[in-house]
């Protein structure tokens, strides 16, 4: 693998007397790599410590080298790492570009120049000629693009990507597709929808009860299911993953 | 910065903004006679964060609410910038109150400049800081509220809480002027603020804000060590400030005399005071020569010629009595004013007695309203009356409670009532 730009070492976390993640480690390094699992095996939380947001009861994270919990070093990792959330509210009566300079601002970006890098943004997600409508006034899709949009901005080297096609109509869904594939760095992406962690990922972790169960390629999920050249192959070989872990 | 350029711009603040000016115009304009001197005037004007610091709070806890959603939030905790986020909402509602403030401050200062020539802002200018203080507190305090309680009913909530701050700094503290300032009602001449009152009360302000800023970014943006220590650090400040209000006994009052040279208005007449109250003196000599030069028409001789404002009179002259509210009335001394100041010819030490002569009191209290008659042409004509009038006032002039004559006048109000 080439030089991790994310690096989960150990990572421990839980709310209350409930753990939610035991001892997760991972280094993730350029392309795109999804985080698959059932609802409440834990992704939203490890994405949300992959990105900074949550402080782990335990354990390391480094974006490019840069410990993200403590100190000088935190600063320089939160200025190369992004977060889309899956929940995409956003303040209604702003418009698309002042949500994303807004963000462009909170990541320390510069004072000039932040129209502009806003707009590009809006731009490379194709919501160039939407960027002064208010946020409130836009549909479901165009408003998951605004999310990627501010994601984006500060042209992070590790994007971490909530559920980002989730809830979409097919079309929005292959639009948002389409615009993950031609993101650069490492993109950390969560899903429910197979066929698109098929279509885009590099890399698939299977998160379970917490902890990794899987890391390989779509190829390699695929291997596990009964009949790996079936469609929707590597779902069944995702099932499999869990059966397999839930029986041992 | 463009974080807070963006939030002006989308504040409900902004849209609220004709009604906070309407609203401190409002308590401006509730009263008169605050013109007239200069402290006064910023006092007065500065009654209005009673009103606008709980506004501004409620606008602040609905924006936390409403403008900043799971997403949002989400994202500014994994931002560099992030815990500025939420604060800088709160500055921008509260630039939107200061500036409503400033508004009707900058209106009551130019009034009172250059209409009615008020001077001696003097030791008042504290009062100019405090209120914006006064108002970030309680509009971080709206945030706080607003971070805590996710609908609708943060608003009035953050109100409420305001509110509840205020009463109940008035009730341990024995100060008013917490999250608000508390106005003055009465001409502020010969008075000054409580200089160390007022710097703590200012500091507990200061110290309320950073305490509610630092319970904002943790609640918002995790358990930080630098925020934990900024809200201890805080509320120990708080502490420290409720402490020194509580050591210096606020509730004795806010105010104290003014130390302040006295001033003259020279003439035929000559009225004397604490250099704030000036204009009134003005004013005052004005209608105090034409009152004693109709009563001299009417058969009445005064000897007094000096007369002091009454924070500053002394036994040598008489004692000037204004309503400054009257003042913006009639653009100069009401008949009763006038009637009042010169039938006090002299401070006797007597009226300061446990249980002070009535007959001083009653010959004092017969001649202000045959005085006042005279004036406003509604009586005293009558010889007899003239006569009691000059004996009550000369024994007035040598506080000579046994020299005042047996006489009860009654007013031409009184007699119409009846």
């Amino acid at each position: 693998m080439s030089h991790p730009l994310l690096t989960l070492d150990g990572i421990h976390h839980g709310y209350g007397a409930r753990d939610v993640l035991r001892d997760v480690s991972c280094e993730i390094g350029p392309g795109i790599t999804a985080l698959i699992g059932v609802n409440g095996a834990g992704k939203s939380t490890l994405l949300s410590i992959a990105s900074g947001g949550v402080r782990p009861r335990q354990g390391a994270v480094a974006v490019g080298g840069h410990d993200l919990l403590h100190g000088r070093a935190r600063r320089q990792g939160l200025g190369k790492v992004a977060f889309m959330p899956q929940d995409a509210t956003f303040p209604p009566r702003m418009t698309a570009r002042e949500i994303v300079e807004y963000v462009d601002w909170m990541r320390g970006a510069p004072r000039s120049g932040g129209r502009a890098r806003a707009l590009q943004a809006l731009d490379r997600v194709r919501l160039a000629d939407r960027a002064e409508s208010r946020f409130g006034s836009l549909s479901g899709g165009m408003q998951r693009r605004v999310c990627l949009a501010q994601a984006i901005v500060s042209a992070p080297e590790v994007l971490v990507l909530d559920e980002p096609s989730t809830g979409l109509d097919p079309e929005q869904r292959h639009v948002m597709v389409q615009l993950i594939g031609t993101l650069a760095g490492a993109v950390v992406l969560s899903s429910h929808v197979m066929e698109d962690v098929a279509d885009l990922a590099d890399r698939v972790l299977v998160l379970d009860d917490g902890a990794i169960t899987f890391d390989g390629d779509v190829a390699g999920l695929r291997a596990l299911a009964p009949v790996p050249e079936a469609d929707r192959a590597a779902e069944h070989g995702f099932l499999a993953v869990l059966s397999a872990q839930r029986s041992a | 910065m463009t974080g807070l350029v963006i939030w002006l711009r989308r504040t409900t603040a902004r849209t609220m903004f004709p009604a906070m000016v309407a609203v401190t115009l409002a308590v401006l304009f509730s009263r008169s006679g605050w013109a007239w001197d200069l402290g006064h005037a910023v006092s007065w004007a500065s009654s209005s964060t009673l009103l606008l610091g709980p506004l501004s709070a409620g606008v602040a806890a609905f924006d936390t609410w409403r403008q900043r959603g799971r997403g949002l939030r989400s994202v500014e905790r994994s931002a560099l910038r992030g815990w500025q986020g939420t604060l800088t909402l709160a500055v921008a509602v509260w630039t939107y109150a200061a500036l409503a403030w400033a508004t009707a401050m900058a209106l009551a200062i130019s009034i009172s400049t250059f209409r009615y020539e008020g001077s001696g802002l003097g030791t008042w200018w504290p009062v100019l800081i405090q209120a914006p203080a006064a108002l970030l507190g309680a509009t971080l305090l709206g945030a706080v509220i607003g971070s805590l309680v996710r609908g609708v009913g943060a608003a009035p909530l953050a109100v409420g809480a305001v509110y509840a701050t205020t009463a109940m700094a008035d009730i341990v503290l024995g100060t008013r002027s917490v999250l608000a300032v508390e106005g003055a009602t009465m001409s502020l001449v010969g008075l000054r603020p409580r200089g160390d009152v007022l710097a703590v009360t200012l500091a507990l302000d200061l110290a309320l804000g950073a305490a509610f800023a630092a319970s904002v970014v943790r609640r918002e943006h995790g358990r930080s060590r630098k925020a934990l220590v900024s809200a201890c650090a805080a509320s120990l400040a708080v502490l420290a400030c409720a402490t020194g209000l509580v050591t210096l006994d606020a509730r004795e009052g806010h105010l104290e005399p003014s130390t302040a040279e006295r001033v003259c208005v020279l003439g035929d007449v000559e009225v004397c005071g604490p250099p704030e109250g000036e204009a009134i003196y003005r004013v005052a000599q004005r209608s105090l020569a034409a009152g004693i030069s109709q009563l001299e028409t009417a058969g009445l001789e005064l000897g007094q010629r000096t007369y002091d404002h009454a924070s500053a009179a002394s036994s040598r002259a008489g004692v000037l009595s204004v309503d400054t509210a009257l003042l913006d009335r009639d653009g100069g001394l009401d008949a009763w004013d006038v009637a009042s100041t010169l039938s006090t010819p002299l401070l006797c030490e007597e009226f300061f007695d446990a249980d002070p002569p009535v007959e001083l009191l009653e010959g004092q209290w017969n001649l202000a309203s045959w005085m006042s008659d005279v004036l406003s042409g509604a009586g005293g004509v009558a010889a007899d009356e003239r006569s009691a009038a000059q004996k009550t006032l000369s024994a007035l002039e040598r506080c000579a409670p046994e020299s005042v004559p047996q006489w009860a006048y009654t007013s031409a109000e009184l007699r119409e009532a009846e």
